[in-house]
Parts: structure tokens; sequence; C-alpha cells
């Protein structure tokens, strides 16, 4: 199928415009909600952060800890993690 | 003569009928039944020899089929004992490879046992690790308190800006 060249352009106007966007965001999943301490400490770990307009996610299933998601990338630094990468190196061990 | 009752005349005719029916009978009735005779004697004779040689001859083949009897016997026993030796050979074979196949059989039944085994106590392991893992989880869950959580995490946090993780 061939598309019309406005229409492409148009396409290609809205994934930059998007992607743009999504370059500025950022989720922050954390086990429970966060003190400024916290933040803080957060923001000295990851400085491009501030920038960012971040979005906070509370999920109890972490049990401890957070995971960053930006854009496509992901920084799991959650217990539940932890506990599931202890898990497969108990699975290897047997 | 006349005195004797002897017609001299009827004796020369007697005589010549007499001669002319010996002559006709010779003539033609005793030579070819002579040779009639003759031919049926010859006749009788060949058919005896005939039958003679006949006789002879069914002796020799009664022989014959005696002794072809005897050598059918003898190839028939020889070909039955031949049979029993190669059908014993055979059943040797069968029972050879009988006894491979069911070794082969056993060997593959008991690696298949062996490998269910494995895989079952992979599975138990997997199992437990699973269950293990499960009780942590929960446990964790439900033990930790919202400081622990914390200060957990702020553990977290620290241990990561050793390893200077990039977002």
């Amino acid at each position: 199928m061939k598309l019309k060249p406005r229409i492409k352009e148009d396409i290609k106007k809205f994934l930059i415009q998007k992607e743009k966007e999504e370059k500025q965001k950022a989720k922050l999943i954390s086990s429970q909600k966060l003190t400024q301490e916290e933040w803080n400490e957060i923001f000295e770990l990851f400085p491009d952060l501030k920038e960012k307009k971040i979005e906070n996610v509370v999920d109890e299933n972490l049990i401890a800890g957070v995971v960053i998601r930006k854009g496509s990338k992901i920084v799991d630094l959650s217990l539940r993690t932890r506990l599931k990468e202890f898990k497969k190196i108990a699975y290897e061990i047997y | 003569m006349e005195n004797l009752g002897i017609d001299l005349k009827l004796l020369i005719a007697q005589a010549i009928n007499f001669a002319l029916f010996f002559w006709v009978f010779k003539r033609f009735l005793a030579k070819p039944f002579g040779k009639f005779i003759q031919e049926e004697k010859k006749n009788e004779a060949e058919g005896e020899r005939i039958a003679q040689e006949l006789i002879k001859k069914e002796e020799e083949l009664k022989a014959k089929k005696e002794t072809l009897q005897k050598e059918t016997k003898r190839k028939t026993d020889e070909a039955i004992a031949e049979a029993k030796k190669a059908a014993e050979v055979v059943k040797k074979e069968i029972i050879e490879q009988a006894n491979i196949e069911a070794q082969q059989i056993k060997e593959k039944a008991k690696k298949q046992a062996q490998e269910m085994e494995m895989s079952l106590l992979q599975k138990a392991q997997e199992k437990a690790v699973e269950l293990s893992f499960f009780i942590i989880d929960k446990a964790l869950k439900d033990i930790l308190t919202p400081d622990l959580r914390k200060e957990i995490t702020q553990m977290i946090l620290k241990n990561s800006g050793k390893k200077q993780v990039d977002v």
C-alpha cells in the first residue's frame, strides 16, 4: 500500500512529537509513598530525572525499593526483583 | 465185386467225389484254416511273450518303484533332518534376537525410568524453590512494616548508588 507523501509527513511529525513527549516523561513505581528524603536520594542517583515529569505509582507487590521507567529503559531496584534473581540462582543450583 | 455188393462205378464216382472234395477242402478250407490256426498260434505265442515281458517289466518297475521309494524316503528323511537343523538354527537366532531386544527394551525402560525420576526430582525441586519463594514473598509482605520497607528501600538505593546505575 502506498501512502500519500502528505500523510507520511504527518505520521513522521506525530511520531517525533510523541517521542519528545515520552522523553520528557518518567514513571516511578515504589512499594509505598516516598518521603522527600527518598526523592532526594533518587534525584541524587538519577540527576536527569529532575528535568522529567514523573508519575509516581505505589505497588505493594514490590515489597521494598523502586522501579524507574524512562522510555524503553527500566531500572529495577525492587526487593521483589532481587528475590526473583535469587530464585533464578536457586533454580540454576538445582 | 458185385457179389460183395460193391458197385465199381459207384466206388469210382465216390472216389472221384472224395478226391474232388479233398482237393476243394485242401484248396479252399484246410489251407486258410491251417494258416489261421498257425496265425492264432503265433499270436498266442506273441501274446504270451508280451505277457511274459510285461510281467518282467512289471517286476522291474516294482523293483524300481521300491528303489525309488527308498531313495525318496532317504531324501525326505535327509531333507527333514536338514530342515530340523535349519529350524534349530533359526530358533536359536530368534531366541538370541529376542533376548537382545528384551535387553534393549529393559535398558530403554530403565533409562526412561531414570529420566522420569530425574524429571520428577527436578520438578519437585523446582516446586520446592517456588514454594519457598512464595512463602518468603508472602512473609515479607506480611511481616515488613512500613518503616522496615523504607529502610530496605534506602539500603537498596544506597547500594545502587555505589554501583552507578544508568537510566
